[in-house]
């Protein structure tokens, strides 16, 4: 499919619906469902939505290749393009994810909100304000489309009072410092990521008889550095952990940044990948939705991934 | 934000061509040409600021990156290749939407 | 504008070989035609063979249209040896880059030109066992470029160069056909007649290109002692050094880096020690049995000779821990960036790095030379090197765009061959001659009293390339 075409869309989607694919925005926060966590406070989680629309976005770029694939495919985007336009809640009722993908992330989630809960109750959640943060337009250079969106959700967060976030995933941590910095004006918002937030405390988590590998993403660790926190906290627990022969600072991609633009190329440097980890062990953590997501498409049946945020609530 | 083209040529002009980069860059072996590395990246990019030219395969070198940074942790001029990538994509669109006529398609080998 | 015969030959190719095997793109051709050594030249095209048949049929249709042909593994060169010179096509190797079969009876993995040194030790690991030859380029330097140039590295005091480590060779051809041979045999031992197989190691790509590599293996040591130690004085240095090898001792590794190259290659590292003066490198294969006392011996050695800190591994694994191998590593991250500390950013800096070689004798008598003659042209000048084989790399940064500069490097280049030459040593160890040391090479012969030699490799040159469209201009 064409990368312009890919920009294009994701971009018009955004910018109409708030998120980077045309769902109900109550998807987002439905993992809080029957959830104890404040609305006012005075650092909140922000999630930035990433693990809640994983499985959308993949799903709806599966939709699009295949489509485009067809023998009238350029059309039928064009006609995509067209439609989004006017209202893209229109193509809300063709994407379908599997539902047992979507539990999973929000189980991640609410797995972190407990971590957080259990070392400070008064942390809140942004709910409605819980928006996407923009990372793909950024990342893709549409600049234009990046800059309206990341003032919109800083506006967001001024109606709300908020001051300091916490993230849970790599991308959103690193486009809320860096993206947002450059991009909104008075941008002044606190971002800590939750593994280092943990890591600063002596939670305990209790142990955990398990060898684990560990797979460092490439933007915790070379962009964000955040590569001990989640090995002090697994080590706390008394897990052993198996380094892969590129691990921390000298991580190797998931392939998942490429998922849209190729999948080819994302399902190849996929395999690398996970041929490297699993000669440690069967048992491979990760610390993103995308690293997830993508190396589950190409891992055999032997082999688990488990979010890290599983293993450190496990005797929660 | 306007990215700031003085900077980022400064940065790619420090590149020495050791091609150390390309050992850890996880795309140089799926594409069809070393402009699917870092070392093809930094050069291309060098050259396109020079000269103010795009092709196709520029564009694919430029879409093909995975901005995972590996390149950065190995390149002896510190050139943060993922960085300088996105800052590209940014101009390309800012400046030469409208002359690319043909679609970016990123090649397999 | 392409020339028409070349324009012939491309669509000659393209239909043997297939389109998407054969790039065109203004931009790629320009990215393709550089190199390390700062050289830039001009193509056509880029054509990636994926098999032995491709290369033959790339060959008979260069023979045919008489296109000239540069063959490239990773284009790491440093002398010019990869840069296209006139126009016609660079034909990369990068897509044949199979290990074809490894053999840990016979010693032997037979491997496509085109992979990675690192990437076949990589799988060598597994077996325990490795291919010696490591140049410090040797995470992209190619099998292809690597016998081309003649390489050498870190373990040459003890392994040697390229020349001792492939057994054979598939080559193929500039004639008619793209004729493929096969030189040498699969086994160490070979008498076939005159070594050609020796003559295509270091042609640099002039003479045939090369197919598929017969190359020797070894089993990685089982145990491997390293020590650090760094001396305030450089003779003191030098002399330990002497010491050990009058000895009987043969090092693994022996690297070599001035206090100067010392202070700047250990910033922006994390080492914990401090490493003030100059530095000598040394690893020495052992048994576990005997590593103590490999170990006792030298520190011994350096104590003796004045050294202000010795560090010492008893293996591998110790010496990562302890970081004994990061100031090396660093070492031409630290020139690049020497030169803009030097010079300010935003410069556009080269780094000419020298390679002469003078026996391990007097290899005290070329540092301390390298080191006067550079003071006098009052030039910034690292020097580090293979001391083990007596190979040093004299090096220094320079502002391209600062005439004067430049013409003082040119001079300066000239010098410290005139030095290697004065001590019985060569213009080149391990880099090669390629475009920048061909008036090094003459200077060479000249001063052995053999430029006759020059002509007997024209010949040979005439009889493996008669249209003499193999790399043209290179080495002659
Ligand atoms: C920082 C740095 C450090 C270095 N350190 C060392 C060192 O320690 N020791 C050392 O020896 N070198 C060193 N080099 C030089 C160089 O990297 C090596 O000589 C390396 O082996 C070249 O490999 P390559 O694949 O890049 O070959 P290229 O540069 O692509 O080619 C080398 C030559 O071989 C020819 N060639 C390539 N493949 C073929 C083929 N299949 N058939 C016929 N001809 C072919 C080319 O035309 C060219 O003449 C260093 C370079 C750099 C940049
Ligand atoms: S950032 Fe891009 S160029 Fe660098 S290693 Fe990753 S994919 Fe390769
Ligand atoms: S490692 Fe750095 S200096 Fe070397 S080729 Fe890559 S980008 Fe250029």
């Amino acid at each position: 499919m064409d990368v312009k075409d890919i920009m294009e869309l994701l971009g018009e989607i955004t910018i109409k619906t708030g998120l980077p694919v045309p769902i109900d925005k109550s998807k987002i926060f439905e993992w809080a469902n029957n959830f104890n966590i404040n609305r006012k406070g005075e650092i909140y989680l922000y999630t930035g939505a990433l693990y809640q629309l994983i499985p959308y976005i993949n799903y709806t770029v599966k939709y699009l290749d295949s489509i485009s694939k067809l023998p009238s495919g350029d059309s039928l985007i064009n006609l995509a393009k067209i439609i989004i336009k006017i209202s893209p809640y229109y193509l809300s009722s063709i994407i379908k994810p599997s539902i047992k993908e979507i539990n999973e992330n929000n189980a991640i989630v609410r797995n972190i909100a407990k971590l957080l809960i259990k070392i400070d109750k008064n942390i809140a959640y942004l709910y409605e304000d819980d928006i996407y943060s923009g990372v793909l337009l950024y990342d893709m250079g549409l600049d234009d489309y990046f800059s309206i969106h990341s003032q919109k959700v800083f506006k967001s967060f001024k109606n709300r009072n908020v001051k300091k976030i916490i993230t849970i995933d790599p991308h959103t941590t690193h486009v809320m410092r860096e993206g947002y910095q450059k991009f909104v004006d008075n941008y002044d918002i606190e971002v800590i990521n939750y593994l280092e937030l943990l890591s600063n405390t002596n939670i305990d988590l209790g142990k955990l008889n398990k060898t684990l590998t560990i797979h460092d993403p490439c933007v915790y660790s070379r962009y964000e550095n955040i590569v001990d926190q989640p090995r002090k906290l697994l080590k706390s627990m008394g897990i052993r952990i198996k380094e892969p022969k590129r691990s921390g600072k000298n991580t190797y991609c998931c392939g998942g940044p490429l998922e849209s633009l190729s999948p080819k190329f994302s399902e190849d440097i996929a395999k690398s990948r996970i041929d490297q980890l699993l000669s440690q062990s069967d048992t491979i953590i990760t610390m993103c939705p995308i690293c997830k997501a993508n190396l589950s498409r190409v891992k055999p049946d032997y082999a688990k991934l488990i979010d890290i945020s599983e293993i450190l609530t496990s005797n929660i | 934000m306007k990215v700031n083209i003085k900077s980022l040529y400064d940065e790619v002009n420090r590149c020495v061509y050791c091609g150390f980069c390309e050992a850890v860059c996880p795309t140089i072996n799926l594409g069809p040409h070393r402009g699917y590395g870092p070392r093809g990246r930094v050069n291309l990019i060098k050259d396109f600021i020079e000269n103010k030219k795009i092709t196709t395969e520029f564009l694919a070198s430029v879409f093909s990156c995975l901005l995972c940074d590996a390149c950065l942790i190995v390149c002896p001029a510190k050139i943060d290749t993922g960085r300088i990538v996105r800052d590209v994509r940014s101009i390309i669109r800012n400046e030469y939407k409208s002359s690319i006529n043909e679609k970016i398609t990123i090649r397999e080998r | 504008m392409v020339q028409k015969n070349i324009e012939d030959f491309i669509n000659e190719i393209n239909g043997s070989i297939g389109k998407n095997k054969i790039i065109t793109d203004d931009l790629i051709l320009k990215l393709y035609s550089k190199e390390p050594s700062g050289l830039v030249g001009k193509i056509s095209a880029v054509i990636f063979p994926e098999n032995k048949d491709d290369i033959s049929k790339i060959l008979s249709s260069a023979y045919k249209y008489e296109v000239n042909i540069y063959p490239q593994g990773s284009s790491s060169s440093l002398s010019g040896n990869a840069v296209p010179l006139k126009d016609g096509v660079i034909v990369s190797f990068e897509r044949m880059n199979r290990i074809k079969e490894v053999n840990t009876t016979d010693n032997i993995a037979i491997v496509e030109p085109g992979i990675r040194i690192d990437e076949l030790n990589l799988f060598l690991e597994k077996s325990n066992y490795m291919f010696p030859i490591d140049p410090a380029s040797q995470s992209v330097a190619t099998i292809g470029g690597a016998i081309n140039n003649g390489a050498g590295g870190l373990k040459g005091a003890k392994y040697g160069t390229m020349k001792d480590w492939v057994n054979g060779m598939e080559i193929a051809l500039p004639d008619e056909n793209g004729t493929r041979l096969f030189l040498g045999c699969m086994t160490v031992k070979c008498r076939k007649g005159y070594d050609l197989a020796r003559l295509i190691i270091g042609s640099e790509g002039t003479l045939a290109l090369v197919t598929e590599a017969v190359l020797r293996i070894t089993p990685i040591p089982e145990s491997i002692v390293t020590s650090l130690a760094l001396f305030d004085n450089l003779d003191d240095l030098l002399d330990s050094f002497i010491e050990m090898k009058t000895s009987g001792i043969q090092p693994y590794i022996a690297e070599f880096m001035d206090n100067k190259t010392v202070e700047i290659a250990s910033k922006g590292i994390d080492i914990n020690f401090d490493a003030n003066g100059n530095m000598l490198l040394l690893s020495i294969d052992t048994t576990k049995e005997s590593s103590e006392r490999m170990k006792k011996y030298l520190e011994n050695l350096f104590k003796k000779h004045n050294a202000n800190k010795i560090i010492t591994s008893l293996n591998q694994q110790e010496a990562e821990e302890l970081g004994l191998f990061k100031i090396r590593r660093n070492l031409f991250a630290a020139q690049v960036s020497m030169g803009y500390s030097l010079y300010g950013n935003g410069k556009k800096l080269q780094v000419f790095i020298e390679d002469i070689v003078v026996p391990p004798s007097k290899i005290k008598l070329a540092i301390n030379k390298v080191r006067e003659v550079s003071e006098n042209y009052g030039l910034p000048v690292t020097i580090g090197g293979h001391i083990g084989d007596g190979n040093i790399h004299p090096s220094v940064v320079y502002d391209i765009t600062d005439e004067n500069m430049k013409n003082k490097v040119v001079s300066w280049y000239k010098d410290v061959m005139k030095i290697a030459l004065d001590l019985n040593g060569s213009i080149s160890a391990e880099h090669g001659i390629g475009l920048l040391k061909k008036d090094g090479l003459i200077m060479e012969m000249n001063h052995y009293n053999s430029l006759k030699e020059i002509n007997i490799m024209k010949s040979i040159k005439s009889l493996f390339d008669p249209k003499g469209i193999l790399n043209p201009g290179k080495v002659l």
